[in-house]
């Protein structure tokens, strides 16, 4: 299985904020949903993968090369959609389309013009006037009319209305029957993961806390509830995170095998949400800045 | 790096109409004012030219600072160098075009009073000269945008540009017009004009060269 991403030990530092040893691989052929709460890193990690950021330390890949050394050659394989799509708002999505073309060697004005219509766009009216929806249903169709091997998508479901964002999801998930394509997408909305992805890559203050398969995902973690009177110092440390109240406890474990060895029978096992592992993760990190 | 230079002419071209249209009535309009005796002063003019020039070769980077669009564009096949040399050919270029459509506005709109009367304003040489001041200057600004944006990098290269004017007059002051710099300056400004071009056009490539360098540097370790 050949990788058409691979991160490792990627660093960056802000004021305030700090990228620490990013490593995650991500196989030609499936999408890679990359979540985590906002300002986590998500978009960072994106924009240095893409040259728009600079990294202090590490190495990218994409397609097996260096994406600074080889960046051009790269970029004529990739499709890129922003958070917010940056456009020349005076212009209307036919211009635009006139502008960005001449880019790419293997733009193709018949999948242009497919998009536009399955995406009901009006060709000639000002970007300006177009919706949230509108302009990132836009900007996929200008991402994805060269026959990108790589698709990269920064929040690409954020604002839009359900029906739009689960059209989004349906088209993204069409796109992988070619099998050599891959997509990678960030999002803080744990849903369109969920549904989309088939790597999940979880990051949170600045750190990858997994890189898994999503069945990975969903058989390493569980939920354990029980009474207040299974807690000690010894059985919280076997769970990620805990929270507690006059109903019980309630914890996150990441080995639910362990778990079931420590609280047996005395306390109830159920399936880990993406939620769920995000919420205790942040409840992790906060005990510990405490 | 062509297509970065073509897709700026593109996605502007209605501006770049209006602001043709401007420039032209500028001059159109001084040649106006003379003949009707408004009596403008001829360098008044001259600070318009320079003004509007200046103006209109920042229109690209204007509109790209607007759009994000450095953003947007740096994500297609193009790497940073090709951006930064990019936008030292367009803005050229657009210094190129006003100054030819100065040039040809009051050109049309002369008599041949007016040429007699104004006659350095209309021989080319003086609108070469003028081109290449622009380039350099244009030049030495660059770097400044490159590294601050467009707002910050404006104000620094307006403090950049007093500074250096406070310097000159208190260097001019502190010499004796006897000096050797004096004398050199006076010996450089009587040349023939071509000889003065050439002469500014060898320095305008020297700087513009190190502008670029400077600006790739720059722009290349930038987060966009």
């Amino acid at each position: 299985m050949t990788n058409t991403l691979e991160i490792s030990n990627l660093s960056k530092s802000y004021k305030g904020f700090h990228l620490n040893n990013v490593s995650l691989n991500l196989p030609t052929g499936y999408i890679m949903g990359l979540i985590g709460p906002n300002g986590a890193g998500k978009t960072t990690i994106i924009k240095i993968i893409m040259n728009l950021v600079m990294k202090q330390a590490g190495s990218v890949k994409v397609f097996r090369m260096d994406h600074q050394a080889q960046e051009v050659a790269i970029k004529k394989r990739i499709g890129f959609v922003y958070d917010t799509p940056a456009f020349y708002a005076h212009l209307n999505l036919k211009q635009l389309k006139n502008v960005v073309a001449p880019f790419y060697e293997n733009w193709d004005d018949t999948v242009f013009n497919d998009l536009v219509n399955r995406f009901n766009l009006p060709i000639n009216k000002s970007l300006k006037k177009f919706s949230r929806g509108m302009t990132m249903k836009a900007s996929i169709a200008i991402a994805l009319s060269h026959h990108a091997d790589f698709i990269i998508m920064d929040e690409p479901t954020s604002g839009l209305d359900p029906v739009v964002r689960r059209e989004m999801l349906d088209f993204l998930r069409g796109i992988m029957q070619d099998e050599n394509k891959s997509i990678l997408f960030s999002s803080h909305v744990t849903s369109d993961i969920e549904q989309a992805a088939d790597y999940i890559t979880y990051v949170n203050d600045g750190r990858v806390v997994f890189s898994k398969t999503k069945d990975e995902v969903n058989e390493a973690y569980a939920l354990v509830k029980g009474g207040n009177d299974l807690l000690d110092d010894d059985t919280k440390k076997s769970l990620i995170a805990v929270r507690s109240g006059d109903y019980g406890f309630e914890g996150l474990t990441a080995d639910l095998k362990a778990s079931k060895k420590i609280f047996g029978d005395k306390a109830v096992y159920d399936k880990a949400s993406l939620e769920d592992i995000m919420f205790f993760h942040n409840l992790q990190l906060k005990n510990a800045h405490q | 790096m062509i297509r970065l230079v073509i897709k700026d002419f593109k996605a502007n071209s209605m501006y770049l109409l209006l602001l043709f249209v401007v420039i032209a009535g500028i001059s159109f309009g001084f040649n106006i004012s003379i003949i009707k005796e408004l009596d403008i002063e001829t360098e008044l003019y001259v600070i318009a030219v320079i003004l509007s020039t200046t103006v209109a070769s920042k229109v690209f980077a204007i509109s790209d600072n607007e759009a994000n669009a450095d953003l947007f564009f740096a994500a297609l096949p193009v790497n940073r160098r090709q951006m930064v040399m990019a936008k030292y050919i367009s803005s050229s270029m657009l210094i190129l075009i006003t100054l030819g459509v100065h040039y040809l506005a009051i050109s049309l709109s002369s008599n041949e009073a007016l040429r007699l009367e104004h006659a350095f304003m209309y021989q080319l040489p003086i609108w070469i000269f003028s081109f290449l001041l622009l380039i350099l200057s244009d030049a030495f600004s660059f770097p400044f945008f490159f590294r601050f944006g467009l707002a910050k990098g404006a104000m620094a290269y307006g403090t950049f540009l007093l500074t250096l004017m406070i310097v000159s007059i208190l260097t001019i002051n502190m010499l004796n017009p006897s000096d050797l710099l004096y004398e050199w300056f006076i010996i450089l400004t009587n040349q023939h004009p071509i000889a003065l071009i050439t002469e500014l056009a060898i320095f305008g490539c020297l700087i513009l060269g190190s502008s670029i360098i400077i600006s790739i540097n720059v722009f290349k370790h930038k987060d966009l």
